[in-house]
Formats: structure tokens, C-alpha cells, sequence
């Protein structure tokens, strides 16, 4: 059954991540409120991003092959998330900024200056995509965060071989780096 | 030549290369200020589409919670008898009053009424900490932070003004609609966006589901809360009381 639902969050089906979700959710809350002293609604934060985790995970294939199955490696990547938020002595609610907490945290933090560059760029990097549009939104979605092969883009979407597909891929490509060249102007501007 | 050197690229990011190809291809990112600058470009569009897919992971994370009724216990103390006896008196005469009532009405608006709950903004969430500057929302932006002040009307007013509504748009328009007692122009967004939404499917059900109840019309509602009853979604507990109560 895990193996079912492996397969579809690798597939990025969103349902089934709602339905991870819901499942496991109250039993999660229960046991951390059980082991550490917390609010209901700080413990609903850290599953809530422990779950995003464990999707990101799954999908790039970071599940550690330690855990047969799904439950104890989502409850053991929620407690890491908790560990984290009192070593940052975390005050805010962690839902305020879920992306930030997809990736485990090290002991050090970036500088500040180059973070926030980097903030910035992604910022851009997300106007240029909302700006580019299906199906080349998709298309490099699929190449780029769920390692789809070009003979499964030329599948999935359509395309006589995988040259086109590839040329395809290619053009999409070039097109979002060239709405990044706008929008880095423009963030240069502002 | 660029065609070459992306997929290059993309063969170092997946981890394809072999150790020399790797050791040979630092060295070019050294030596050449346009691979480079390529090599960046694709490491960042490749982040940001990272992100926008968690976005759409968080977003489908929060639908999820916004469709539980919470049943964990949010504290502790001391159980006393003094505190809670008046209560658990006041609450066994509403129940009792909700059991007539019920009793006497299991009409259509009656379920509406007892159901239907404005649903939370998951589509652009507004950050407590948000620095965001007035001139740079976008009139989404603005029309879900007059839904979040329960401002309708002018949520509705600003949603209506969006070209090209996406799904979530459209749904949230129909909910300013519900929440503010238009069900006619809640239902006539909902009816054809039902068949097509795909993130939104079964919020769109559910909530055209109880449009139609406050409507009257409940061949039409019951026709939803069928096929919601046997969805395996949030809304299945809720649909099947709905079709017992009917």
C-alpha cells in the first residue's frame, strides 16, 4: 500500500498527499503533544511541514531505504523538524514560512547578505515562471524537480520522438531564462 | 553549443557524469564566464521550479487541514465539577434545543445553515510577517485580503476585475458570493467550473452542493453529495449525514 502511495507523491498527485496528510495527523499531534510540552496548533505546524518534507523528499528520491513504510519516517522527520525549531529557539509559527523548512537545517546559517540575494533571485526566478505557462511550465517542472527522462516528456506530452521532445525541453528552457533576464533587470530597477 | 552545453548540465545535476567528465566540467565552470552563467541560470529556474511545485504541495497540504474537524484535545487542567456542571448543563439544553429543531426541520436551508462554513483562504496565504508594500500586491493579492477581512463585496469586486480567472480564483469568487448570501451567482460559477476544476474539484462539490440546499434545490444537491459520499475525500462523513438528514 505505501508503495502505491510512494509511487503517486513521486508522481506529484496532490490528492494523495492530502490524504497522507489526513491520515496520520491526529495520531502525529497526539504523540508529540504526549512527548513535548506544546500548543495543539504548534503541533499542527511541524506536521504540516513535515509532511512537505517528506513529499519533497520522496520525490527527489531522499527517502532513507531505512523505513519500510511511510508513518514512522514522516513521525521521525516531524520530530527532526521539532529539534530544529527549539535549537533556532523558533518563535514564529513555522507556517509562516513552510518553504524555508522543506530542507534539514545545518548548525550554521548563511550569511545574511548573500541569503538575501539569493531570497531575491528566487523571487525573480518565481515571476519568470508564472510569467512562462503551460505546457513548458510543466515540462521542465517535470524534467527539473521530478527527474522525468526526455523519453518520458516525449510520452507524457505528446511528441513524435524524444529529438522533439528535447528541442522542446530546450526552447522552454530558453524562454524562461530569457523572462529571468527581464525580471533580474527589473529587480535591479527597483 | 549552448543546446550542448545544457544538456551537460542537466547530465552534472542528475548526477550522470562520470568522475573525469565531472573534474572536466568544473574546470570549464572555471575557465568560461558563459558556461557560467548558464550553469547558474539553470541552477536557479531549477530551484524555483522546486518551489513553485512545494507551493502548490503546501497549498494541497493546507485544503487537507481545512477539511478536518479537529477532535485533539487543546489542553489540560484539573477536571472540577463546579466549573463544568453549569456547562455541561447549558450544553445538554442546546442539544436539546438543536434535537427539536432538527426534528422540526430537516429542510433544505436548515442543512445549509448547520453546514456551511466560509472556507479558508489557502490560495494566497497572507504572512503575519508580510513586508509586502501595497504597490506591489497584485489585485489577487488585494481581493484575498478583503476575503480574509470577511469584506465581500469588494472581494468580489476585485476578483471580478482578474482577466483570465484561474480555478482558484473563480472558486473564491463563488464563496464571496455564498458567504454573502448570493447563492444564485455562487452556483452559476460553480455549476460549469465543477466538471473542470482540478485542484479545487471537491471544494467546488460541496460548496455547489450547499448552494443548491440554500436554493431549494435538493435533487440537485443530493445528485453531489452522492458522489461526494462515496469520494474518499473530507467531505464524505459530512455528505452521507447530509444525504441521512434529506
Amino acid at each position: 500500500m505505501d508503495e502505491t502511495l510512494i509511487a503517486s507523491l513521486k508522481n506529484g498527485d496532490m490528492q494523495a498527499l492530502g490524504e497522507l496528510y489526513s491520515k496520520y495527523r491526529q495520531e502525529f499531534i497526539a504523540m508529540i503533544r504526549a512527548k513535548y510540552k506544546m500548543s495543539n496548533d504548534d503541533a499542527m505546524d511541524i506536521y504540516q511541514v513535515a509532511t512537505l518534507r517528506l513529499y519533497n523528499n520522496v520525490v527527489k528520491g531522499k527517502m532513507t531505504m531505512m523505513y519500510d513504510s511511510i508513518k514512522p519516517y514522516l513521525f521521525s522527520i516531524g520530530l527532526n523538524v521539532y529539534k530544529e525549531m527549539v535549537r533556532e529557539d523558533m518563535k514564529i509559527p513555522l507556517s509562516s514560512n513552510p518553504l524555508e523548512w522543506v530542507d534539514d537545517r545545518g548548525e550554521g546559517q548563511e550569511a545574511t547578505d548573500e541569503a538575501l540575494l539569493k531570497e531575491r533571485l528566487l523571487e525573480a526566478t518565481k515571476k519568470a515562471i508564472e510569467k512562462l505557462g503551460d505546457p513548458c511550465q510543466s515540462m521542465l517542472t517535470r524534467f527539473y524537480y521530478f527527474r522525468a527522462s526526455i523519453r518520458q516528456l516525449m510520452e507524457e506530452f505528446g511528441y513524435k520522438n524524444e529529438a522533439t521532445a528535447k528541442n522542446k525541453k530546450y526552447k522552454c528552457l530558453q524562454q524562461l531564462r530569457e523572462l529571468l533576464q527581464k525580471e533580474k533587470i527589473q529587480m535591479a530597477l527597483a | 553549443m549552448e543546446e550542448q552545453d545544457i544538456a551537460l548540465i542537466d547530465r552534472y545535476l542528475s548526477g550522470e557524469l562520470s568522475e573525469s567528465e565531472e573534474e572536466a566540467f568544473r574546470q570549464r565552470l572555471k575557465a568560461e564566464k558563459d558556461l557560467s552563467q548558464l550553469f547558474e541560470d539553470v541552477r536557479y529556474l531549477q530551484k524555483g521550479l522546486e518551489r513553485a511545485e512545494l507551493e502548490k504541495a503546501w497549498k494541497a497540504i493546507q485544503a487537507a487541514e481545512a477539511g478536518i474537524v479537529d477532535t485533539a484535545p487543546t489542553g489540560g487542567g484539573t477536571f472540577s465539577w463546579k466549573v463544568w456542571l453549569p456547562a455541561a448543563a447549558s450544553v445538554a439544553l442546546l442539544v436539546i434545543a438543536a434535537w427539536f429543531f432538527l426534528l422540526r426541520s430537516t429542510e433544505p436551508q436548515a442543512l445549509y445553515a448547520e453546514y456551511f462554513e466560509v472556507y479558508p483562504n489557502v490560495e494566497a496565504p497572507i504572512y503575519r510577517d508580510s513586508s509586502a508594500q501595497a504597490d506591489s500586491l497584485t489585485a489577487k493579492d488585494l481581493a484575498f485580503r478583503r476575503y480574509a477581512d470577511e469584506d465581500f463585496d469588494m472581494a468580489i469586486e476585485i476578483f471580478e476585475s482578474i482577466q483570465k480567472p484561474d480555478e482558484g480564483t473563480l472558486f473564491y469568487l463563488g464563496m464571496s458570493y455564498l458567504a454573502n448570501d448570493e447563492a444564485t451567482k455562487a452556483a452559476a460559477i460553480w455549476e460549469p467550473l465543477s466538471e473542470e476544476a482540478v485542484d479545487y474539484k471537491t471544494q467546488v462539490q460541496w460548496y455547489l452542493a450547499l448552494a443548491w440546499l440554500k436554493l431549494d434545490k435538493e435533487e440537485k444537491a443530493k445528485v453531489i453529495f452522492e458522489e461526494l459520499a462515496e469520494s474518499g475525500t473530507a467531505y464524505e462523513e459530512r455528505s452521507r449525514a447530509i444525504l441521512k438528514a434529506l
